[in-house]
């Protein structure tokens, strides 16, 4: 069996003594931002790129995608503790997990949160050692023409499954594409957008501008608002585990979220977020007469929604692994780690580099289980750091922000451009324009005009071969139908209602 | 009409903005034709298509339904001027000023500056405990990243 062989692979990689402890210190960080609110992983990963430099790919790559699992977890925490939720996906979570905290469940929430997290996260893993050889394979039939139509595609189910206003998306994409093609342009040789300074001569980095409208405009939104200046008061835990009743309630929730979260996360612009959401609307469709009712504090509520948005970001592991294509701002990051490694992503790293692909997939498996294991025993340290004041831990992170830029080429000049991106991403989210899209646009530029020059040579300059290949037309298709079906206003109504739920 | 969402109006007319100095900028390069483009192909494209996107949603806050969560609310300078202010100390006290013949004061002091900057962002302020982060924050990052990660940064004053 060639999956077994291929996770023997793995598992040997990923059982070293070295890429255990990345993997550990990747879940520990990550469960530590997921918990504390006000610090996304984007920020987060943002922040360790530069200290990834120095690391082998490998560890580098299974300490970032750590981080990105553990927060799923441990933003489910505070979500279940404090009706906050720490990460955007567990916003669901908090529905349902809040309430039962508040009924004296906590404990229960939050173990069926991790073990069905667990279970997803396995099954998940399962998908992408199954799957992943698979759509390789057919990523190598793929010209440029059919590389351009996907890139379009990833833009936007991004956009479209952005929470603010269409239109807005659409144009926070293209700030996206147009900043990303800023520096040398490698076909004609010719430097653009570089206002004759050096330093941008490389292009605008996108670890600046990363933690630009990631890290330093978070810290201002949350000075801004006086609950996040001070800790907060934490429901007591209970028993932690749950009952019988409780688990029978919840299996089946488990499974429903599990499946819904593997396909939605292969989706470009799927992954977690959208996972839990439309795991949330199932299960409320399937139960409807359950008792507690949804929102008043049911366990399935819980469950579907947490297994979901886990599997879901493993999953969206695959387009990025297969095919070098981002489908969330995470897997940007992770592009980005790969190429500062000297990686090339695409369909050729899992027969160029082996160790690292099912490397980093049998670490996954291993780091949830770690997650398990640091979330459940040890919950008592992570609710106690929900009572520190954010006062003590904002210079923290700023301070991280400025030494990790600066320590990208040891210029101060990196620390000018962090400000005004910091600037930027405070404007755009008081206008209310969503910064993801932005950061997919940036990574996407510079693939997506060599994929379109070379489209476009090919067929000396006639667009329409766009559409005459079946691979590329159907994906174009696919992309004309989600805006078209995003911008009918029954829908996006809809949508709206979706994204901001109760 | 009238504006019915501040967010949407100002946001039309920033993507205008952008886009139309993007037309400029690619502009001033090669622009090529689809068989053979040049350096400013895409990025024209780009900006034609951002400026019209932002001529429609600057239209579509006029024109729309009044949007009562269009208002743009919270906006902190307080918190923006500090957190600004703390980033340009730390660099021009880890970089110094050449030009200006400030000599590098290395990355110690750079972080006592950004802790009492930012400190300054929330009032009251608790002098006691910036000097504790400070203090603290100094010794974690002179362990961390000069002991263990050997970056090479400076974190003495350049004079001493």
């Amino acid at each position: 069996m060639d999956l077994i062989s291929n996770l023997a692979i793995g598992f040997e990689t990923a059982l070293t003594a070295q890429s255990l402890f990345y993997a550990f210190i990747g879940c520990f960080l990550g469960t530590m931002i997921g918990v504390l609110p006000g610090l996304g992983p984007v920020a987060t990963i943002a922040m360790l790129l530069p200290i990834t430099y120095g690391l082998d790919p490998v560890s580098a790559l299974i300490m970032l995608s750590g981080i990105y699992y553990g927060a799923q977890y441990g933003g489910s925490t505070t979500a279940i503790l404090i009706n906050l939720p720490g990460e955007s996906s567990s916003v669901v979570t908090a529905l349902d997990g809040y309430q039962m905290a508040r009924n004296g469940r906590a404990g229960a929430a939050l173990s069926v949160a991790a073990l069905g997290s667990f279970f997803a996260g396995c099954v998940g893993t399962l998908i992408i050692a199954a799957f992943a050889p698979a759509m390789t394979s057919i990523a190598f039939q793929f010209g440029p023409a059919e590389y351009f139509a996907l890139m379009l595609l990833g833009v936007v189910c991004a956009v479209v499954l952005a929470t603010g206003a269409l239109l807005k998306a659409i144009g926070m994409v293209i700030i996206g594409l147009l900043l990303g093609l800023g520096g040398t342009d490698i076909t004609s040789g010719v430097t653009r957008f570089a206002f004759g300074i050096p330093e941008l001569s490389d292009g605008i980095n996108f670890t600046v501008v990363a933690m630009g409208v990631f890290g330093l405009s978070e810290v201002i939104v949350n000075l801004s608002t006086p609950q996040g200046r001070e800790g907060m008061l934490v429901n007591k835990i209970d028993r932690l585990y749950p009952t019988r009743a409780e688990v029978r309630e919840s299996m089946p929730a488990v499974l429903r979220g599990t499946f819904l979260g593997s396909i939605l996360g292969i989706l470009p612009g799927g992954g977690a977020l959208l996972s839990s959401f439309a795991s949330y609307s199932l299960e409320k469709w399937i139960a409807k007469d359950s008792v507690p009712a949804f929102g008043r504090g049911n366990i399935r509520g819980v469950a579907g929604p947490e297994s979901a948005n886990n599997a879901g970001s493993q999953t969206s592991f695959i387009p990025m692994l297969t095919l070098g294509i981002p489908s969330n701002a995470v897997m940007a990051l992770m592009i980005g780690a790969m190429m500062i490694q000297n990686i090339q992503p695409g369909p050729q790293v899992m027969s160029s580099n082996p160790q690292l692909f099912w490397g980093l997939i049998a670490s996954m498996w291993v780091g949830n289980l770690m997650l398990v294991i640091l979330n459940l025993p040890l919950i008592g340290i992570w609710v106690r750091l929900l009572t520190i004041p954010y006062r003590l831990l904002f210079p923290v992170i700023l301070l991280f922000c400025v030494i990790g830029v600066y320590s990208l080429n040891n210029s101060v000049f990196d620390i000018w451009m962090l400000m005004i991106f910091g600037v930027a991403g405070y404007v755009f989210r008081k206008l209310g324009c969503e910064c993801a899209p932005l950061l997919l646009g940036l990574i996407l530029g510079p693939m997506m005009e060599e994929y379109l020059r070379r489209a476009l040579i090919i067929s000396r300059g006639d667009w329409s071969v766009f559409l005459t290949h079946p691979i590329s037309a159907g994906l174009l298709l696919a992309s004309a139908a989600m805006i078209v079906v995003a911008s009918v206003p029954f829908i996006s109504r809809k949508r709206e209602e979706a994204f901001v739920e109760d | 009409m009238g504006i019915k969402s501040q967010k949407d109006f100002l946001s039309g007319l920033m993507f205008i903005a952008l886009g139309m100095a993007y037309v400029i900028g690619a502009s001033s390069y090669k622009i090529g034709s689809a068989s053979n483009m040049g350096p400013g192909y895409f990025p024209l494209l780009l900006a034609i298509l951002l400026t019209g996107i932002g001529v429609m949603v600057t239209y579509f806050s006029l024109a729309g339904e009044a949007d009562p969560e269009g208002a743009i609310t919270d906006f902190a300078p307080r918190p923006l001027i500090f957190v600004l202010a703390a980033n340009l100390v730390f660099g021009v006290l880890l970089g110094g000023l050449p030009s200006l013949g400030l000599p590098s004061f290395g990355m110690l002091v750079a972080i006592a500056g950004l802790v009492f900057v930012v400190g300054m962002a929330i009032r009251p302020m608790r002098i006691k405990e910036m000097v504790l982060t400070a203090a603290i924050l100094a010794v974690c990052c002179y362990v961390i990243f000069h002991l263990a990660l050997r970056l090479p940064v400076p974190f003495w004053p350049a004079f001493l």
